[in-house]
């Protein structure tokens, strides 16, 4: 992981976690136009998640599909709890996530890669958030799937919390679990997410955290 | 997501600018330092994208591009019926500036692209007869993406280098064909690249022309002219920008120019590759 | 998450434990929730042990916000009897060395009175819609918020001319159009058409 990668974007981050390399801007706050959709008691977070076209075996097309609009939003809404909106009202402040190569888990990479970027861009923040995703193969529940794994898999379950105090802020669920083991399921995907946390503080920290 | 008030911005940035850098200029010199004449360092990456065929990130400066190479089995078009398929796109990502906003391709990624595509098509830098796998029926289809990553000026060139070399990374499966069926091997060979088309981009401003503008550069230019070239003495596209003029010796100084640069980069491609074939 | 003391000088991220509220005051860079205090940005822990408050300064670069003392860059909007009004979009804020762009821009006020320290009759002597123009912050929390271009620093650092719209130049006191040929008055800067901040 490592923040501040480009020039331009008011904040940046880039998470590479297993095979998936993920980049993530943040812009704002900055104006909203057209006027109706400003909010004058806060921001408007808005959350692009895009795929290159050469990030999967089979090339994609480039634009929005079903799937990508719905990560978009659930993206969002993983991360908007953590951002004081309300200290910017009538700006927008927009998050953008380009996934450059992907295996599985590209939502929870692009969360937490996007977090980051917020952080980067000085967005004053309640809380980082992490991601990561458990899954269930062949019987046994495990952390991080692969794309083969999450193919072959019974269940797939990505997560989102705000470390701090624990709060989950996304949760997604595909397959089938029995209860038991989506018990299991959830202890270890928040545990997960710790663990990205710790990588999440050390990469501001190499950022900001050195000299004067 | 608020275009026009960035570009209304800009515009005052330019507007004010302007004089400082036209006075600069006037003493031949550049706001970051630069001679007219030298281009920003060039750092290359090949192989970034495992998932591709072909990759390559590029650095001009605090400019990135990011490209990637793949390839499909699909139909040759009929009148090249033992020729493979090169398409070429652009994205400019919102990630790269605050005026690029999501959406298709504008005029200005249109027009990046095909500069792009026609440099390595009238070249012939790839040997498209290779990717021919059954004449009139079955060819490789490659597709060349450019990602533009951050936008600190000239997109064009560092977009340029990041495609040949993405291109000099590209692995072609080998194919099996067995009564007209086409089987797809886990064996690769290298695309055949034949030449180097790089392009150099000239900024005219004012009354000077800088080599490779930086994004300030560029918001204050009058025209730009790229040249394209394959060889030191080989032309190989041209493509004139910007809403100003160019006089007939701007356009043989920047050939000048783009000569001496081409020189530079494709000394910088050809260290990749080779250190790469290690 | 474990409660520890933090210490000045010491690096924490948004949601980091910094205290509680019957030990510090939560300053700059902090929030409060449920009695406890939090850091909410990237930055260096400040504790401030006379007045019992903590703060963090941060570390990554924030969103501007502009305060009194600061100078600014901005287009004229429109030129009334009394005033003019100044659409904000560069600050250069005291004690940092570059000019920044606003993320969203702030409109600003210029009286009459805050134009030059010399009588003024009528502003469209002074000032043309259009104009890039420096000046103070005299007071930030007033919307507009109130600026002043007395001083020779301050005032118009672009202007155009009225008939053409071309870019004038300086020739003594006053702005020649080279175009057209007027001359016209302004209240200039030191820095018209240097194109520096």
């Amino acid at each position: 992981m490592e923040v501040g990668i480009l020039k331009r974007a008011d904040g940046s981050a880039y998470v590479e976690i297993g095979d998936n390399k993920v980049i993530a801007a943040v812009y704002g706050p900055r104006e909203l136009h057209p006027r109706h959709l400003q909010r004058p008691d806060r921001a408007v977070v808005n959350c692009r998640y895009n795929m290159a076209p050469f990030s999967v075996e089979e090339r994609k097309r480039s634009g929005p599909d079903r799937r990508s609009i719905e990560i978009s939003k659930v993206t969002r809404l993983a991360l908007e709890p953590a951002i004081f909106t309300e200290y910017f009202p009538r700006t927008s402040i927009d998050i953008f996530i380009e996934i450059l190569q992907a295996d599985a888990g590209t939502r929870t990479t692009g969360i937490t890669a996007a977090s980051l970027a917020l952080a980067d861009a000085g967005i004053p923040m309640r809380d980082l958030v992490s991601a990561c995703a458990v899954g269930k193969v062949a019987g046994r529940i495990v952390l991080d799937l692969t794309k083969v794994e999450d193919n072959f898999g019974e269940a797939d379950m990505p997560i989102a919390i705000m470390p701090r105090d624990n709060r989950i802020t996304l949760l997604q669920m595909d397959g089938t679990m029995t209860e038991e083991e989506f018990k299991e399921a959830l202890k270890l995907g928040m545990e997960g997410c710790r663990k990205i946390y710790k990588e999440q503080r050390r990469a501001l920290k190499e950022k900001y955290g050195q000299g004067d | 997501m608020g275009k026009v008030i960035n570009l209304v911005k800009e515009e005052l940035i330019s507007d004010v600018r302007r004089d400082y850098i036209l006075r600069l200029l006037e003493n031949d010199k550049r706001i970051d330092g630069r001679r007219l004449d030298e281009g920003r360092d060039v750092e290359i990456e090949v192989g970034v994208i495992r998932k591709a065929e072909g990759s390559a990130k590029v650095k001009l400066g605090d400019t990135q591009v990011l490209v990637g190479v793949k390839l499909e089995i699909g139909e040759p078009f009929p009148d090249s019926p033992n020729r493979g398929v090169l398409t070429t796109s652009t994205e400019l990502l919102p990630v790269a500036s605050p005026v690029f906003e999501p959406g298709p391709p504008n005029e200005d990624a249109i027009e990046l692209a095909r500069v792009i595509d026609r440099g390595i098509r009238s070249s012939e830098a790839v040997d498209l007869e290779s990717l021919c796998i059954i004449e009139g029926e079955k060819v490789w289809v490659l597709f060349i993406d450019i990602h533009v990553l951050d936008d600190d000026g000239n997109i064009m060139d560092a977009s340029s280098i990041a495609s040949i070399a993405a291109l000099y990374d590209t692995k072609v499966p080998k194919t099996l064909v067995e009564n007209g069926k086409v089987e797809i091997l886990d064996e690769y060979e290298p695309l055949t690249v034949r030449k180097t088309p790089i392009s150099v981009t000239i900024a005219k401003v004012g009354n000077k022309l800088v080599l490779d503008p930086n994004h300030e550069e560029e918001l204050v230019m009058d025209s730009r002219i790229t040249v394209t070239l394959s060889e030191e003495n080989e032309v190989c596209s041209i493509q004139k920008g910007g809403s100003g003029t160019i006089s007939e010796r701007d356009v043989l100084e920047s050939l000048e120019i783009a000569r001496n640069r081409f020189k530079e980069v494709k000394e910088a491609i050809s260290e990749v590759i080779s250190r790469r074939g290690d | 998450m474990k409660k520890k003391d933090v210490v000045s000088g010491e690096f924490v991220v948004p949601g980091d434990f910094l205290g509680v509220i019957e030990e510090f005051i939560p300053g700059e860079g902090t929030y409060e929730e449920g009695g406890e205090i939090f850091s909410k940005v990237a930055g260096i822990v400040l504790i401030d042990m006379q007045n019992k408050k903590i703060s963090v300064y941060p570390k990554v670069r924030t969103p501007i916000t502009i305060s009194n003392g600061d100078d600014v860059i901005g287009r004229v909007e429109d030129v009334r009897n009394q005033a003019i009004l100044v659409r904000i979009d560069l600050v250069k804020k005291e004690g940092r060395e570059k000019t920044e762009l606003l993320g969203i821009p702030i409109l600003g006020g210029i009286h009459i009175s805050q134009v030059s320290d010399k009588y003024i009759n009528d502003l469209s002597a002074e000032f043309q819609p259009g104009d890039i123009v420096k000046a103070k912050v005299i007071n930030s929390r007033r919307n507009p918020v109130q600026l002043s271009t007395v001083g020779e620093k301050y005032g118009v650092i672009k202007a155009y001319c009225t008939n053409c719209r071309s870019t004038l130049v300086k020739r003594g006191i006053r702005l020649y159009c080279r175009n057209c040929g007027s001359e016209e008055n302004r209240k200039i800067s030191l820095d018209y058409g240097k194109g520096v901040f």
